[in-house]
């Protein structure tokens, strides 16, 4: 039952990775300032006013008046500024390891854990016990008021 | 004073290469009297580390600029409560704050748990005594805090960032909970090295870990609110690898707590368990040292140093140490693993412990894949938020599921039909607020409100646990409301503590979620006289101060701020010129309204000489839910923490039966 | 004065350095070398059987209260109770005298029988 939430759960999420269609043709400057990184101080470039940052600022806003995508933007912000200037890697090539990395071990290491869950519940406990509805009557009387002595004194 | 700093350090070092040799030899022929002799050289190291910590502080009160370390770290015109703290304001005095942190908790653990470590554990004292050592070789012969040079006439001052109240409690306590978790480690691998693995070590690792855990959150928390109140852009937490350092090792310490409780309900997960106690370890150190060496640079990472080669060194060391370690007791810490059912309690703590690991790796596979696309393919590219936010979602949105989930699920086995019982209220309460919240339109982000559905959900299944165990323990003879209710919790502190963290994190959610998804903001340029507005907030500019004082000048705008219409007072935001340092710090106004758990939040990023200002207004909603959670976490982890007199009689009841003695853990 | 300045640390060194040494050597001169009886191995067998009674214990426990609050439906627990206690009740036979010859099993602890749990 909970697997299959989770599952759900986690299909759910990779649909609703950001919205980028529309945003796609008509970018603000804002939305690409989550996305850029200024590439010698390691920060969004959101965050960072170091002299490059209000350069590529500029930068983006100069495509934007030009009408370029958001794609088109990004492209000639690479070119311009080198790979490092995305502040997430593109999802193909060498790249696409960064995010496929972490998707597949979890996958793998998801996989081996269900597996390994479905073999220990395979394991059946010491023999089978045919007429255990009500176990008491099994136990030893004796041993049975020792056991009830010691769940008392668990409770004080 | 420098020597006395020095020779101070120097003989910590021997104390610690004592503890480790003479400890070793003590735990392999059985001396006890050598052992303790071992714990002492540990102790005293400690005490050694405050005169030195404690000569330091001095010297940087008394302005002794013949210490390099002071003169870079410190001015005359600063503060007297930034120079208490300047000791952690650059590498090498953060080192030797790491090594007092170290020798404390490590001091109090062995002299907590004295008869445990020298009776059960005797591999205790020498394996913290070696991680001691390195940590004190270092300060002595890499990155020294005591040299010296011809004193300039005043010092270069302190990173006017660090110059916030912030500083003060904000390393000390993320040391507490980074360096702490070596406890746990080291209580972890002397179990493994002297062959005792039942259940000893796990109670002192698991209480260790529990105290580490506490501080490293609290500590991290702190560090956002410190970023949100001082950077000034609106935000407070923007995965930067040193912030990602922390929370790597305090996700896999999270990991633990859970699993560590299967271990011992069921004496399952044990070698999991110490897989993930080192794990948690090995990622301190790798954490701090993709931070510290200069690897990677970060806004927060100190100056380039020689450091790095010799950290490498140690985790290859910690690393192939522990794994021999576990390795080689296969055979003693497997047990035949049952599950009863897939539906479980515990079957829930291995999916939590699943997210749980695989997003602090991921954490580290982020931080680490830009050096190897450098090293493979010389091109440089970033890891940045859009990244970490995304794998949040993968690994964030099931987990909060999960944390609804775990505690509704009964150990050993949940038929479905009781665990449909169990399940109904919260379901309900959840789609109700999920409703509720498209009909508000909260619908604009998905994401968002998947994430409010499942912490309605989780926040639900708390409460439901508290009430039906509240009216349980009332039917079992409690006469009081209030009575059942401190009762149940006193019956099981670590579990309604657990609980409490629960809620802790659901406010974290909501709050994050909240103020980064449904957040607002814009900047406009303002003359005097000029308003403008975001999202009902209207900010009036009314013009500029200034003040000064010895270490800086504070420029503020003044800006009259209203919500539609009503006015909340005047609200300064504007920058700090750090003389000595000659540096630009913004200081933002921030405008608080708890009954939303909402902030306003004005920055000023550029004053024009005509008196007219670029004013950047943010609107952050709910974010204050995450300063609540911080202490709602803390909370929760006091009562967890909380000593148990149950728990106490019964590990001293099982010590009186093995061997008729006073008990070894207590 | 300048004579002070230097001779100062030196001393206040030499003072740590000793103190310190003391406090190191202290052990080996006061403490008994006599090792303690649970560090013998041969009672980690009996250990485990003390930890699995009570884990086998807290276990009923767990799921008495679980199925008060209505957490265990009583088909899972009448089917969970019958093996738990049988458990429970293993482990307590396998630590009785025989396991330890040299105390009789009754004086171990005094059990004031009180209230009956089974609910």
């Amino acid at each position: 039952m909970s697997v299959r939430g989770l599952l759900l759960a986690a299909v759910l999420a990779l649909l609703l990775a950001p919205p980028t269609a529309a945003s796609e043709r008509h970018p603000t400057l804002a939305e690409l300032e989550h996305e850029v990184m200024c590439p010698t101080c390691h920060q969004l470039l959101e965050l960072s006013d170091a002299p490059i940052a209000d350069r590529i600022r500029a930068f983006i806003q100069a495509r934007i008046e030009a009408g370029d995508t958001k794609s088109e933007i990004k492209q000639r912000l690479v070119s311009e500024f080198g790979e490092a200037v995305l502040a997430a890697p593109p999802t193909r090539g060498f790249e696409l390891l960064a995010w496929l990395l972490p998707i597949l071990g979890l996958a793998g290491s998801g996989l081996v854990i269900a597996l390994l869950a479905w073999r220990w519940t395979r394991l059946k406990p010491e023999a089978a016990k045919p007429h255990l509805v009500n176990g008491f009557s099994e136990l030893d009387p004796k041993l049975a008021r020792r056991l009830d002595e010691e769940l008392a004194l668990l409770d004080r | 004073m420098a020597f006395f700093g020095q020779a101070v350090l120097l003989l910590v070092l021997g104390l610690l290469g004592y503890a480790t040799v003479a400890g070793s030899y003590a735990a392999v022929r059985g001396r006890r009297r050598l052992l303790s002799s071992a714990v002492n050289a540990f102790v005293s190291a400690f005490a050694c580390t405050v005169l030195a910590a404690g000569t330091l502080v001095l010297a940087f009160v008394r302005n002794d600029f013949a210490l390099s370390y002071v003169a870079n770290h410190s001015s005359r015109q600063l503060p007297l409560a930034y120079t208490l703290a300047a000791l952690w304001s650059g590498q090498e005095g953060s080192l030797l704050l790491w090594l007092l942190v170290l020798t404390g908790v490590g001091a109090a653990a062995l002299l907590l748990n004295r008869r445990l470590v020298i009776d059960v554990l005797p591999w205790t004292a020498p394996i913290l005594g070696g991680i001691g050592a390195y940590f004190a070789f270092i300060p002595n012969a890499v990155a020294s805090p005591f040299a010296t040079q011809t004193a300039p006439p005043n010092g270069l001052g302190m990173n006017a960032s660090l110059q916030n109240p912030y500083m003060m409690i904000h390393p000390p306590l993320l040391y507490l909970g980074y360096v702490g978790l070596t406890v746990p480690f080291a209580f972890a691998m002397a179990a493994l090295a002297s062959r005792r693995v039942d259940e000893r070590w796990v109670v002192a690792s698991r209480r260790w870990t529990l105290f580490s855990w506490t501080f490293l959150g609290v500590a991290i928390l702190l560090g956002a609110k410190w970023a949100y109140e001082s950077i000034g852009w609106g935000g407070y937490y923007a995965w930067d690898p040193v912030e990602n350092a922390a929370l790597m090792p305090w996700l896999a310490a999270t990991a633990f707590l859970h699993s560590v409780m299967v271990q011992e309900k069921k004496k399952m997960l044990r070698v999991w368990n110490v897989v993930l106690i080192a794990l948690t370890f090995s990622l301190t150190l790798f954490g701090t040292f993709l931070t510290r060496s200069g690897v990677i640079n970060s806004i927060h990472s100190f100056s380039q140093s020689s450091i790095g080669g010799w950290f490498l060194a140690f985790i290859a060391v910690v690393a192939a140490g522990s794994a021999f370690l576990i390795i080689s007791r296969l055979s003693i810490l497997r047990t035949s693993t049952r599950l009863e059912s897939l539906a479980s309690r515990e079957a829930a703590f291995l999916y939590n412990n699943l997210l749980l690991v695989a997003f602090a790796l991921t954490m580290l596979w982020g931080a680490a894949f830009p050096l190897l696309s450098q090293a493979l393919r010389g091109v440089s590219i970033s890891i940045g938020p859009p990244y970490y936010n995304f794998f949040l979602r993968i690994f964030g949105l099931p987990l909060l599921l999960l944390m609804g989930i775990g505690p509704l699920l009964a150990w050993r086995r949940a038929s479905l039909r009781s665990l449909a019982r169990a399940v109904s209220w919260p379901l309900l309460f959840a789609l109700l607020v999920g409703a509720m919240l498209v009909r508000a339109g909260a619908g604009s982000s998905l994401p968002g409100l998947v994430a409010y559905t499942f912490s309605a959900f989780a926040i639900a299944a708390v409460l439901v646990e508290f009430v039906r165990g509240t009216r349980a323990r009332k039917e079992l003879g409690d006469t009081t409301w209030a009575g059942a209710f401190t009762s149940l919790v006193s019956r099981n502190r670590r579990r309604y503590g657990g609980y409490v963290s629960h809620a802790a994190v659901v406010l974290l959610a909501i709050g994050v979620v909240g103020s980064s998804v449904y957040n607002s903001g814009r900047t406009a340029h303002l003359q005097p006289g000029q308003a403008m507005s975001v999202g009902g907030y209207s900010a009036t500019y009314l013009g500029t101060k200034l003040t000064r004082s010895a270490s800086h000048d504070a420029l503020r705008g003044q800006f009259e701020l209203s919500y539609r219409g009503k006015s909340m007072g005047i609200v300064e935001a504007g920058k700090n010129h750090y003389k000595v340092e000659q540096f630009f710090a913004n200081a933002v106004g921030i405008h608080t309204d708890w009954l939303r758990a909402e902030d306003v939040m004005l920055i000023g990023d550029q004053f024009d000489k005509d008196g007219s200002v670029f004013l950047k207004i943010a609107v952050n909603p709910l974010i204050d839910l995450i300063w609540i959670a911080g202490l709602v976490f803390l909370i929760g982890s006091v009562v967890a923490m909380w000593p148990d007199a149950r728990e106490k009689r019964q590990l001293a009841r099982r010590a009186l039966e093995i061997d008729g003695r006073r008990p070894v853990v207590a | 004065m300048m004579v002070a300045l230097i001779v100062l640390p030196v001393i206040l060194t030499a003072a740590v350095t000793i103190a310190a040494m003391l406090y190191v050597a202290s052990p080996l001169v006061r403490e008994s070398e006599l090792p303690r009886a649970s560090s013998a191995d041969g009672l980690a067998r009996r250990l485990e059987l003390v930890e699995e009674r009570d884990r086998a214990l807290a276990a009923l426990k767990e799921l008495e209260f679980d199925h008060r609050t209505g957490k265990v439906s009583d088909r899972d627990y009448r089917e969970q109770v019958g093996p738990l206690r049988r458990r429970a009740a293993e482990t307590l036979r396998a630590l009785e005298p025989a396991a330890k010859p040299d105390r009789p099993a009754g004086s171990r602890r005094a059990t004031p029988s009180r209230a009956k749990v089974r609910s």
